[in-house]
C-alpha cells in the first residue's frame, strides 16, 4: 500500500490560487480596484470611456485593462467599434479557522474608494487593508441590525469615532454596491 | 417635504454619526440640513458625552471635530448637558443600554455595548419631560434607533419623541431641493 505524500484533503489548486493572486493584486491596487469597479458598474464599456471618467492617462488605462485581460476576468468586446470591455465579478471563499470568509466586488470598490473618499483614505493609511474588511463586515452587519455602530468599533478594537466614521462611509459603498454586486443580499 | 419631518421651533438630538454622513460645511448634505433647520428654527443638540468622544478621538480625526466646531459656530448645533442626576434620565440611560444588549446579535457582549448610544435617549426624555413638545431623535444605526424607540415608549414619552434614520432623513432633504 502506497504512504505517499499528499495534503489532507486538497483539491487541485492551481484555478483558487490563481483568483488568489488576482484577488491581492485588485487588493493591493487602489487604482486598478478602481477600474475594475468602474468597469463592473459600467460595462460592457467603451476603453475611451473608462480613461475619460476616470480621468487617468492613456498608457495607464491600457495597463489595468491588460492586467485584468490577463487574470482572466475582463473581456474585450472585439466585434464592435470601438471595442468595448466588460469584467466579471469575483467571488472569493476562504474556508479559515474563524469561519468561512467570503471576498466580493464590494470589498474592492471599498478599496478603490480610498483614491476620492477621505473616510476610507484615512482608516486604510492608520490601519491598512485587513481592516477595511473587518470593517465592512461589522459594516454589514450593523446594516443588518445586529449590533450598533459603536459596538462594531469596539469589535473593531478602533476609537469608535474612528469605527462610526468608515462605517459610514462603508455604507455608502454597500449602498451601491447593491446594485452591481450579485453576491451582496440586500 | 421628507417623509419624517421635523416640527418647527422644536429639538433634534443628532449623533456623531450623522454628523459623519452630512459630510462638512462644503458638502450638499451638510449644507441641505443647515439650511432646514435654520429655517424651521429647530435648535440641534449634541449630547456632552458624544462630543467629548469626539474630543477624544485619534488626531487624524481633527476634521470631524472641525466640521462639529463650524455647525456650532455657525449657530444652529449646540452640546447638551445630560442631568445624570435625574433618577428617571439615568433610568432611560440604563434601559436604553440593556435593550440595545438584547437586540445584539449573540456574539455580543455586554462590555461591547457603550453608554454612549444609550445617552441619547437619557436626553431625549430630559427634553420630553421638559419644556418640549417634541424631541426628534436622529441616529444612523436601526438598532440603536429601534432600542430608544422601544424605550421611550416604554417610559411613556412616545407621543413626544420620534426617533429618526440621519442617513434616510439626509437623502430625503436632497430630494426634496434643500440648497
Amino acid at each position: 500500500m502506497s504512504t505517499g505524500y499528499r495534503l489532507t484533503n486538497s483539491a487541485d489548486p492551481e484555478e483558487t490560487l490563481g483568483d488568489l493572486l488576482t484577488y491581492t493584486e485588485l487588493l493591493n491596487t487602489p487604482q486598478l480596484a478602481r477600474l475594475y469597479i468602474y468597469i463592473l458598474r459600467n460595462g460592457p464599456v467603451a476603453i475611451e470611456a473608462v480613461k475619460d471618467d476616470l480621468d487617468i492617462p492613456h498608457s495607464t488605462a491600457y495597463k489595468y485593462i491588460g492586467e485584468l485581460e490577463e487574470m482572466g476576468i475582463l473581456t474585450r468586446h472585439e466585434a464592435e467599434t470601438p471595442t468595448r470591455v466588460s469584467v466579471e465579478p469575483v467571488h472569493l471563499t476562504l474556508d479559515t479557522d474563524h469561519g468561512e470568509v467570503v471576498v466580493t466586488p464590494v470589498l474592492v470598490d471599498a478599496i478603490g474608494r480610498q483614491l476620492e473618499d477621505e473616510d476610507i483614505r484615512v482608516f486604510v493609511e492608520r490601519q491598512g487593508i485587513p481592516k477595511l474588511a473587518a470593517a465592512l463586515h461589522y459594516t454589514l452587519r450593523v446594516m443588518n441590525g445586529e449590533m450598533t455602530q459603536r459596538t462594531a468599533a469596539n469589535k473593531l478594537d478602533v476609537h469608535p469615532v474612528e469605527g462610526t466614521t468608515v462605517i459610514t462611509a462603508l455604507q455608502t459603498v454597500v449602498k451601491e454596491a447593491t446594485g452591481y454586486d450579485p453576491y451582496l443580499e440586500p | 417635504m421628507p417623509a419624517m419631518e421635523i416640527p418647527s421651533s422644536s429639538i433634534a438630538i443628532v449623533d456623531t454619526s450623522v454628523l459623519y454622513a452630512m459630510g462638512g460645511p462644503s458638502n450638499a448634505k451638510y449644507q441641505a440640513f443647515e439650511e432646514y433647520v435654520t429655517r424651521r428654527n429647530i435648535a440641534v443638540r449634541i449630547p456632552d458625552h458624544v462630543a467629548e468622544e469626539l474630543g477624544e478621538s485619534p488626531e487624524a480625526y481633527r476634521y470631524q471635530r472641525d466640521r462639529l466646531r463650524s455647525a456650532q459656530d455657525a449657530g444652529w448645533l449646540q452640546r447638551a448637558e445630560v442631568d445624570f442626576t435625574d433618577p428617571d434620565v439615568s433610568d432611560a440611560i440604563d434601559r436604553t443600554r440593556e435593550r440595545i444588549y438584547s437586540l445584539s446579535a449573540d456574539d455580543v457582549t455586554e462590555d461591547e455595548v457603550e453608554t454612549t448610544d444609550a445617552v441619547l435617549a437619557g436626553l431625549a426624555y430630559q427634553y420630553a419631560t421638559g419644556q418640549e413638545d417634541h424631541v426628534a431623535i436622529l441616529v444612523s444605526d436601526s438598532l440603536a434607533e429601534q432600542a430608544i424607540e422601544d424605550v421611550l415608549a416604554a417610559i411613556g414619552v412616545r407621543e413626544e419623541t420620534a426617533v429618526i434614520e440621519g442617513r434616510t432623513f439626509l437623502n430625503s432633504l436632497l430630494d426634496d431641493g434643500f440648497s
